[in-house]
């Protein structure tokens, strides 16, 4: 299961991936919301053992399945 | 002990610290002298309570109802484990941090398994019993309404977890089975006390950790530079009473957001968001930009991702003190799964 499937399963366990796709909108939609998004970050850090710093939580960084892969990768490449 | 800190929780053992003697071997026939009077004032004071003993559940729980006790025990954890197991259980289930627990045993060997496992508890002889109501870090400035309400009101936040664990759809359209209702007003005088009461003890979700005095409290309501609003939540398992503050302080084209807490009890209910996006409205309303102060802390990140994920993008940093500002064009809306008031 490569970065992107791992995190749209945390979708799909909690009922939110109804309607989503790897580039959907979250932080504007109804897939996420703030409280939501805490969990996301949380489960990012936990799933694949990074800690994110303050510069990595960003609208950018967390605005599509596709964007959060992308720093998912970024991190674990060593940046 | 030097670390007045406050304690929330106390946890206690059962065998020669609540009762005289071991249960299992016949003993348990009485309390320990002051005990009863310790747990009903720890009560009174808004410090919740537990048990972690090893005993047949069954049994401790029979002897405690007997004295009358049972009901002040949250979530209790009588089990043949071991007891720092039983605290952290009690610890996630309560959602209160290490450092604001204490542990009460007669066995020096079960304290420093407590304190092996969970540096940050601080943990007390049984023979402290009596007395611990007279400690510094077991002090509250004030007895409050939601104070003396805490362990109802605790207690029915374990009802709503029973209830989410057994629910089988996601956590928002569990919210929206709570039927919440959140009341946002302006502080006066009457609130004060709670609202010390909020600044003091919550830290995780607390966006700068700034103290004030009462008297400087009393200023902040009747202050025309300052918009001072708390909240109270209710839902289908009853109210939990004030749980959210919002400090904002009007500099002319914009309004600065100087405080924004939220009790812990309450965390993954949405009310923070709600708070953020009643602050937004209003800008919008007024005309002006909507600044917030971030003072990072230990704890408080939960606080730093809810901004940065709902629209704030930094405007200043000093090292841990940050000023943010919201960027989007349009204000947050609420979540369909509250329904809020304001005045």
């Amino acid at each position: 299961m490569d970065t992107r499937e791992r995190i749209f399963r945390f979708f799909e366990e909690k009922g939110l991936a109804a309607g989503l796709d790897y580039d959907t909108e979250l932080l504007r939609s109804k897939h996420i919301n703030s409280l939501f998004a805490l969990q996301i970050v949380m489960f990012v850090e936990r799933e694949f053992h990074i800690r994110l710093g303050r510069k990595d939580i960003s609208e950018e960084n967390f605005h599509s399945v596709n964007a959060i892969a992308a720093l998912v990768e970024r991190r674990l490449g060593g940046e | 002990m030097a670390d007045a800190k406050p304690i929330k929780c106390v946890v206690w053992d059962l065998d020669d610290t609540v009762w005289q003697g071991t249960l299992t071997e016949g003993g348990a026939a009485a309390l320990r002298p002051g005990v009863a009077d310790t747990i009903r004032e720890l009560d009174r004071r808004g410090i919740v309570q537990s048990v972690a003993s090893k005993n047949d559940f069954a049994a401790a729980a029979a002897r405690l109802r007997d004295f009358g006790l049972f009901d002040y025990f949250l979530c209790p954890q009588i089990s043949w484990g071991p007891k720092s197991e039983g605290v952290r259980a009690i610890l996630s289930l309560l959602n209160i941090k290490p450092e604001a627990a204490a542990f009460v045993d007669d066995l020096a060997f079960e304290r420093d398994e407590v304190r092996f496992a969970e540096p940050k508890v601080r943990v007390y002889d049984a023979a402290l019993a009596a007395s611990l109501p007279a400690l510094p870090e077991f002090q509250v400035r004030f007895v409050t309404e939601d104070g003396a309400r805490r362990r109802l009101m605790y207690r029915a936040d374990l009802d709503r977890q029973a209830a989410e664990a057994r629910f089988t759809g996601g956590s928002e359209a569990f919210l929206a089975t709570l039927h919440m209702r959140l009341s946002i007003a302006p502080v006066t005088e009457p609130d004060l006390r709670r609202v010390e009461e909020l600044t003091v003890r919550t830290h995780q979700l607390n966006s700068t950790g700034y103290t004030y005095s009462y008297e400087e409290l009393a200023a902040l309501c009747d202050s025309p530079r300052h918009i001072f609003r708390i909240c109270d939540l209710t839902d289908d398992y009853g109210s939990s009473g004030k749980v959210g503050l919002l400090l904002l302080e009007d500099r002319g084209d914009a309004l600065r957001l100087k405080l924004l807490i939220v009790s812990c009890r309450v965390m993954t209910r949405g009310v923070g968001t709600a708070l953020l996006c009643y602050a937004t409205q209003l800008a919008h309303r007024l005309g002006k930009r909507l600044e917030a102060e971030f003072l990072e802390t230990e704890h408080n990140r939960i606080m730093y991702v809810t901004y940065k994920l709902s629209g704030f993008e930094e405007l200043e940093e000093n090292g841990s003190a940050l000023l943010l500002g919201y960027r989007r064009a349009e204000p947050l809306p609420y979540a369909d799964y509250l329904t809020v008031t304001a005045e």
